[in-house]
């Protein structure tokens, strides 16, 4: 339910906090509050369709990258 | 009935049993929650793509939004770079097992077929200097013990991590180290061994001591579970003298029942748990139960303790780190770029698991041969053909033990690979979107 509520508050004014280079003045797509986790990547056109999630940073290890999920071989 | 999986280009759409809409953009690692409008949007005609974001301010269509999303690049996702140093080794110490594991992938005992017992401490160092010498300060270095069963050589680890912490020092490398155990040998003795390594340790055990000791019995058709979990229980009593303590079980036609190792499991104070398939296991059956049980537990850890609990399972844990990392995953693993593994010859190989496979030898010694290891420097997700499939950057085309072993061909990926793989990281998806939408959307049911 709540989120149908997100795409109508979009819809219907608010204006959305852009990520960097969004460029947007487009007041008809708004942003709630809540929106400081959405980020567009660029363009806001279809912010209304669209809600992306933020990342938190950070993340992928070394080990995670070097070892995929492979190393207990049986036999160990 | 519609189908609950729509993909436009890099652009994959999920309709959840409860209604929810969750996408994923695979170029771009976003992954979002989208309208019914353009969930529909996904099987109407689409309106021609316009690279002038300008011209489409009139043009918000589902449609329009759907292509514009797709062609957009994000500024914030990089490929991954493993750089072009090797900056993990394993390191067979010895190439003997005290155990008999039904599925041993080292030559069904712990040995790769090869008589030779332990490794040579001695030839061993100036493989690890041959290594390090070609990092930077700054950079880190990990080593993994492997066997067989390395604590039958507790010595040769702490002998091989005292000389690499002593290059450490000289070099201000950061090193770490693990070692993949059976556990049924960890002691006293070697937690005062392994003192000032701080070890990472990997405990192998297939669930609970019943289903444990079928598939994981000793030499002498006995159980292991005892004795792997008095040696659980040594290390937790002396959790200070450790890096990380993770479980591994393997699951195949014989094992699946996932939820029941998690729950028990669930008693040890660990770090987490890493649950895999058999990596020769292709029965679709079999893969079905697999995919089934791991979402299950994802559930069962999310309800319980939301991020921190679901993230204990490294499965999920490696797709939340690689989506906040906004860094596409092109290599499965290291294998033969940043990863190589010496066995108990001090012999070379690209990978742990191609030990004793003649024609994946890649060196010996401090001699390295690079005609072979220039095939595997390109990134798999072009070798293995993985074209445009949207889970691509998050699977890094598989493991090629894997893909030989169930195919025949270390690039040809088996059907059930790829089907355990897109479902599970699909399932880490729709928790990472509930659990990074939280902040804006208190209250909202994700439907998972």
């Amino acid at each position: 339910m709540a989120k149908i509520a997100v795409f109508e508050k979009l819809k219907a004014g608010g204006r959305l906090a852009t990520g960097s280079g969004a460029g947007t003045s487009d007041a008809a797509l708004g942003a709630p509050s809540e929106a400081q986790v959405v980020q567009a990547h660029g363009t806001s056109h279809f912010l209304g369709h669209i809600l992306i999630v933020k990342p938190k940073g950070g993340g992928s290890s070394s080990e995670v990258v070097n070892q995929g999920s492979c190393v207990p071989l049986g036999g160990d | 009935m519609s189908p609950l999986i729509r993909q436009y280009k890099d652009i994959v759409a999920y309709k959840l049993p409860q209604g929810a809409l969750i996408a994923f953009h695979a170029r771009n690692l976003e992954v979002a929650e989208i309208s019914e409008e353009l969930w529909e949007a996904f099987v109407s005609e689409r309106v021609p793509v316009q690279s002038d974001f300008q011209s489409l301010q009139s043009a918000l269509s589902p449609q329009s939004a759907l292509d514009v999303w797709n062609n957009v690049d994000s500024p914030s996702v990089r490929d991954q770079d493993l750089g072009s140093e090797v900056k993990t080794l394993t390191i067979n110490v010895t190439q003997i097992c005290n155990l008999h594991c039904h599925y041993c992938a080292a030559g069904g005992d712990g040995t790769y077929g090869d008589p030779i017992r332990q490794i040579s401490i001695e030839k061993t160092f100036p493989q690890i200097r041959f290594f390090m010498d070609k990092l930077k300060p700054g950079q880190k270095f990990s080593f993994i013990f492997l066997g067989g069963e390395p604590l039958l050589y507790p010595e040769a680890i702490r002998g091989i991590g005292q000389y690499a912490l002593s290059l450490e020092k000289a070099k201000n490398i950061q090193v770490s180290f693990r070692i993949i155990t059976n556990g049924t040998l960890i002691d006293q003795r070697f937690v005062d061994l392994m003192e000032g390594l701080s070890p990472s340790i990997t405990l192998s055990m297939d669930g609970d001591p019943a289903t444990n000791d079928l598939v994981r019995p000793q030499k002498n058709g006995r159980g292991s579970s005892e004795q792997a979990l008095l040696g659980l229980d040594v290390l937790l009593k002396n959790r200070k003298s450790f890096g990380s303590i993770l479980i591994h079980s393997v699951f195949n036609r014989k094992n699946l029942n996932v939820v029941q190792a998690y729950r028990f499991f669930q008693q040890f104070a660990v770090d987490g748990f890493d649950f895999t398939f058999d990596v020769t296991e292709k029965d679709e059956q079999a893969n079905l139960v697999f995919i089934e049980q791991m979402k299950k537990i994802a559930q069962l850890a999310f309800t319980a303790g939301g991020e921190s609990e679901l993230r204990r399972i490294a499965f999920f844990d490696g797709i939340f780190s690689t989506l906040d990392a906004q860094v596409r995953k092109v290599n499965h693993c290291g294998s033969g770029k940043s990863l190589l593994s010496i066995d108990s010859r001090n012999q070379i190989f690209s990978c742990p698991l191609m030990v004793s496979h003649k024609g994946e030898q890649v060196g010996t010694g401090i001699e390295l041969n690079l005609q072979k290891l220039e095939p595997l420097q390109a990134p798999l997700i072009g070798m293995n053909n993985c074209g445009r499939c949207w889970a691509r950057n998050l699977c890094g085309g598989g493991c090629l033990y894997n893909h030989k072993a169930t195919t025949g061909d270390a690039h040809t990926k088996h059907p059930t690979y790829c089907d355990r793989t897109r479902s599970l990281i699909f399932e880490a998806i729709s928790y990472y979107k509930q659990t990074r939408a939280e902040g804006a959307f208190h209250g909202e049911d994700s439907g998972i």
